[in-house]
């Protein structure tokens, strides 16, 4: 591959994912401009933290290889907790402690599932997924609405604004990045999922604690849920058992977009985020639009298959155009 | 790894699962009188046919190391369209058009992942939203079978004993296990599950294998959705959501590993079976109905995992009878 | 050798770790299984002594309150008479309404009440029971064009019906000027919710009103909040929301909330959930249409105690063979409130 080609990948690499969202919101901005008008990209963004902050975590597992399937559970999960906990009289930090703590205690059950009896992160959390379900539902198997007594202090975390003008949502989303950039790139921690992901043998003869590191990539996978289950809850402000049906895939889809390549290694942080906040954008403005949901989930897997197109494009051109 | 001389020793392929489903079906015979008449298991097995058709190919993707996440949107596209055209065009010609298109999607989803070079696992997740989202464009009502024949072929029990879709699994099984383990594809196909790298320098065609492997899945989904939708009586574009996640199931239960390699239509259909029991056994069983789902996941982990389980009993067993050994030797030795 | 025993040994307990987990509970949560008439519920499926009624009972999801109730009207009626059933939980998957009503059938219960959740489907299934013999009677939902015995419907458009003339009173009192309102809808599956919708925009836009748009959220609670803050975003005048389930209602109304306009939008939905009672009392929602899924299940099971003594239905509807259950508004009170019906 020429040395152009090589520099317009790298750069691509970093801001890919960016320019389609661009393409894309300019696209919108000539059908219908409202939805790029700047209060409607505020909502975007606002919209994008539940699955963003999901996203964030769920990169971890798909960098070391495997995935999660048991993060919709879980989100469901910490919003009964959240709720249950609250409408006994609980207050708002304990129970937001409790639905981490639970959602920890999930992780390490993926993680032990996974490194311990060894099963496939697949299957593993294709099962937890039902397990953590079935829980959820013997918790609690009705909504449960938070009304103006009860959430008061969880509202704070949708409708907050820092410094009386970003949105709290915004805010969270970023700082969860930040968080993670940093983590992935500067810790030991990092590192290791990093060398467990491109080749878990080598890590292992290395003498990294991959199963150590497995179960903590689960925790982290399970928390970032657990927390974008708090945002979701503090949103809609009811604790439902129901919440999280089909999140997964949209998790899933915010990382395969970021370009985090699913084979495992190289994870792109911010390119998760950006691919969070593009399919949540594609499908605000074509809500806007008035279009129907069959084309709302045409649209999404148009945007993957292209998105991902352009990487194969890429592939092929670094084999020497096979 | 050494072999011990004491240890359990797995080989995928063997019968392990074909057993757990015989002791559980004796099991479940002596402790519930649902289990003791042959009606349960009629329907036990139909059930189980209908998923295990569609895990005959995806045994073939599973084997290769990929899966494919969009059979279940398969189905539901095939579905609408059939309950379309069997009015017009009568039963047979409908199962062909549904053949051929199962075997297009299957091309279009082989295309992507061989020559684009996208991973599997992302395609179908894709493919799996583009083909429901077909399916609802082409259809977004149920639909009602009104053919009586066409509703038998799911239905139907020979002499009042076998049921068809159990027959017909059986037929399709044959054909898969004959392309795995006496046709180039199926060699090709395990070598690729190998290494792939040992594949290409063997000079195996690689991406034409890819495609030829979705283009079985969709095959046989697609045979998988004609007896669907005959068992239902009815299509839908919703038809079948977690499709996917049983037959994938089924197929790795049964020992096909993820990691690709080695693999056992047989065994993927036992495992079926052995799936669709477990729901059957819950429900007689009076299982409430949200601890099923965690009765079934826990199932699930441990059968996932019961090789595992096998070698860390084994190596408890070993260590103690190492122990014991010592200090036999010890008291000797004194 | 060794290994095959092994692996038989191990089986066993895997299998064994089944009985092992725990089984029915109290009539107050879902339950699935044999409940005796004396209301202690056992496991197992066995056969009771002839003389003895069976009733088998598969419902379309009982994660969902609306079954739940159903359950339970199901549940006391049998108990009340004497009736011994065996119930299932098709957890909103066709494949397993067809294969839970065929179990039930083989085990030869006297009826079979089913509420599916996806009734193109029931074909098949009466054919099958009325081979045996079996009276199938549909609670809900839809029969799919099969030849049930009877079906109690409640009556999804006249509930559209009355949110829109209490949607309409209430815009009267406050005097809102505007007079474009939004529709969030089910998912075009849910053909049977869909006329929930379609009742609402009759009356409104026979009262002049205008429907500005109308929104997909697949009955999923957070896309119900997405969808109105979507509607907000091109509609901020609207003057009234009509969900097609609560579900939906409950994320619009959080919405609004954020939006700070409670009270300048109506929020309606549909299903009478307890969570929306709640929204209502605290004033977030205005009102929901509530069916009567216990009275519904109780109903079922005379209509099956009926079938079982030989004698002949009373129809509502002699052609479709329906019995109409009602439905009621809880109006913004968070009471019932029996003024208002449906045409």
């Amino acid at each position: 591959m020429s040395q152009r080609a090589k520099k317009f990948w790298r750069i691509w690499d970093n801001v890919g994912i960016l320019c389609i969202l661009l393409v894309i919101m300019a696209v919108y901005g000539i059908l219908e401009p409202q939805i790029v008008n700047p209060t409607q990209l505020v909502t975007a963004l606002k919209r994008s933290a539940v699955s963003g902050i999901a996203a964030a975590g769920m990169m971890y597992a798909v960098c070391a290889g495997g995935f999660d399937l048991s993060v919709g559970s879980i989100l469901s999960l910490t919003s009964c907790v959240i709720a249950v906990q609250l409408t006994s009289g609980r207050g708002t930090v304990f129970s937001i402690m409790m639905a981490l703590a639970v959602a920890a205690l999930c992780g390490v059950i993926n993680g032990i599932l996974i490194t311990k009896l060894k099963i496939q992160a697949f299957v593993a959390t294709l099962a937890t997924q039902l397990a953590f379900a079935g829980v959820t539902l013997v918790y609690c198997n009705k909504a449960i609405q938070l009304t103006s007594k009860y959430n008061a202090g969880l509202k704070f975390f949708s409708t907050g604004k820092f410094l009386g003008i970003i949105p709290l949502p915004i805010v969270l989303l970023v700082v969860t990045y930040i968080i993670s950039y940093l983590v992935y790139t500067y810790t030991a921690f990092g590192a290791k999922v990093r060398a467990v992901g491109s080749n878990e043998q080598a890590a292992r003869t290395t003498g990294i604690k991959v199963d150590r590191t497995f179960i903590l990539v689960f925790v982290v996978t399970a928390v970032s849920a657990a927390l974008a289950g708090i945002l979701n809850t503090a949103q809609v402000s009811t604790g439902n058992p129901t919440l999280g049906d089909g999140f997964e895939l949209d998790a899933i889809t915010a990382v395969v977009l970021g370009g985090t390549a699913l084979a495992g290694g190289k994870g792109n942080v911010f390119g998760t985020m950006v691919g969070a906040i593009l399919v949540t954008f594609v499908k605000m403005g074509l809500n806007i639009m008035g279009v129907g949901e069959a084309y709302q989930k045409m649209a999404v897997a148009v945007v993957l298959v292209f998105a991902l197109t352009i990487s194969g494009i890429r592939i092929i051109m670094q084999r020497g155009g096979k | 790894m050494k072999k011990k001389k004491n240890a359990i020793h797995i080989e995928y392929g063997d019968y392990g699962i074909l057993y757990a489903l015989l002791i559980f079906w004796i099991f479940l015979a002596i402790t519930n009188s649902d289990f003791r008449g042959i009606s349960f298991y009629q329907n036990i097995l139909t059930r189980a046919s209908l998923n295990a058709i569609c895990g005959i190919g995806m045994t073939f993707a599973v084997i290769s190391g990929d899966f494919d996440l969009s059979v279940a949107s398969q189905v539901a596209f095939c579905g609408v369209i059939l309950t379309i055209i069997i009015p017009i065009i009568g039963i047979i010609p409908s199962i062909l058009v549904i053949l051929a298109i199962g075997i297009a999607m299957g091309a279009f989803n082989g295309l992507l992942i061989a020559k684009l070079r996208i991973p599997a696992f992302i395609t179908t997740l894709a493919m799996q939203m583009a083909y429901r989202a077909l399916a609802q464009m082409i259809n977004s009502k149920p639909v009602v079978v009104d053919n009586k024949l066409f509703k038998r072929i799911a239905t139907y029990k020979i002499g009042g004993i076998l049921p068809t879709a159990f027959l017909i699994l059986i037929i399709l099984a044959v054909i898969g296990t004959i392309i795995l383990r006496k046709t180039k594809l199926g060699r090709n196909i395990l070598a690729i599950g190998n290494s792939k790298e040992a594949a290409v320098i063997s000079g195996i065609n690689v991406p034409k294998t890819q495609i030829l492997i979705f283009v079985l899945v969709g095959f046989f989904t697609a045979c998988s959705s004609v007896m669907i939708v005959s068992s239902l009586g009815s299509s839908n574009y919703g038809m079948q959501v977690g499709l996917e996640f049983t037959v994938i199931s089924s197929v790795v239960l049964g020992g096909t590993a993820l990691a690709g390699g080695k693999g056992s239509i047989f065994n993927t259909i036992v495992a079926a079976v052995f799936l669709a029991t477990i729901r059957s056994a819950m429900d007689s069983f009076g299982i409430d109905s949200y601890w099923q789902k965690v009765v079934e996941g826990v199932i699930l982990v441990i059968a996932f995992s019961i090789t595992e389980i096998r070698n860390i009993i084994n190596n408890i067993l070993v260590k103690q009878r190492a122990k014991k050994q010592l200090v036999s030797q010890k008291q000797t030795t004194n | 050798m060794k290994k095959k025993i092994l692996s038989v040994l191990l089986t066993a307990v895997m299998v064994f770790s089944l009985t092992a987990c725990g089984s029915s509970s109290g009539s107050a949560s879902a339950t699935t299984g044999t409940s005796k008439a004396e209301g202690a519920s056992t496991g197992g499926g066995d056969q009771t002594a002839s003389g003895d009624i069976t009733i088998g009972v598969s419902l379309y999801d009982l994660s969902n309150e609306y079954f739940q109730y159903m359950l339970e009207g199901v549940e006391a009626e049998a108990k009340a008479q004497g009736i011994t059933l065996s119930v299932h939980d098709q957890k909103n998957d066709e494949n397993e309404l067809v294969t839970g009503c065929a179990n039930l059938i083989d085990k030869g219960v006297d009826v079979l009440i089913v509420s599916p959740c996806k009734p193109e489907v029931m074909g098949n299934i009466v054919e099958n029971a009325h081979e045996k013999n079996i009276p199938v009677i549909i609670l809900d939902i839809g029969d799919g064009g099969s030849d049930k015995d009877v079906i109690i419907v409640s009556d999804m458009y006249g509930g559209g019906q009355i949110a829109a003339k209490y949607a309409l009173d209430l815009l009267k009192d406050s005097g809102a000027a505007g007079k474009d309102y939004a529709i969030i809808k089910c998912e075009e599956s849910a053909v049977y919710a869909i006329q929930r919708g379609q009742g609402f925009d009759a009356v409104m836009s026979a009262a002049g009103y205008n429907k500005a748009t109308e929104i997909t959220a697949n009955s999923d609670q957070t896309e119900g909040y997405n969808a109105m803050q979507d509607i907000l975003a091109s509609y901020p005048d609207i003057v009234a929301v009509f969900a097609e389930n609560d579900n939906m209602a409950l994320g619009a109304a959080s919405a609004i909330e954020e939006a700070g306009k409670v009270g300048e939008i109506l929020v309606l939905g549909f299903d009478g959930n307890e969570s929306a009672v709640e929204a209502i009392k605290d004033g977030t929602m205005a009102a929901t249409i509530a069916q009567q899924p216990v009275e519904i299940g109780k109903l079922g099971v005379e209509l099956a105690l009926q079938k079982i003594n030989g004698q002949e239905l009373t129809y509502d509807n002699n052609d479709t063979k329906e019995i109409y259950a009602d439905v009621y508004l809880i109006d913004n009170t968070g009471e019932k409130n029996d003024a208002y019906k449906a045409d």
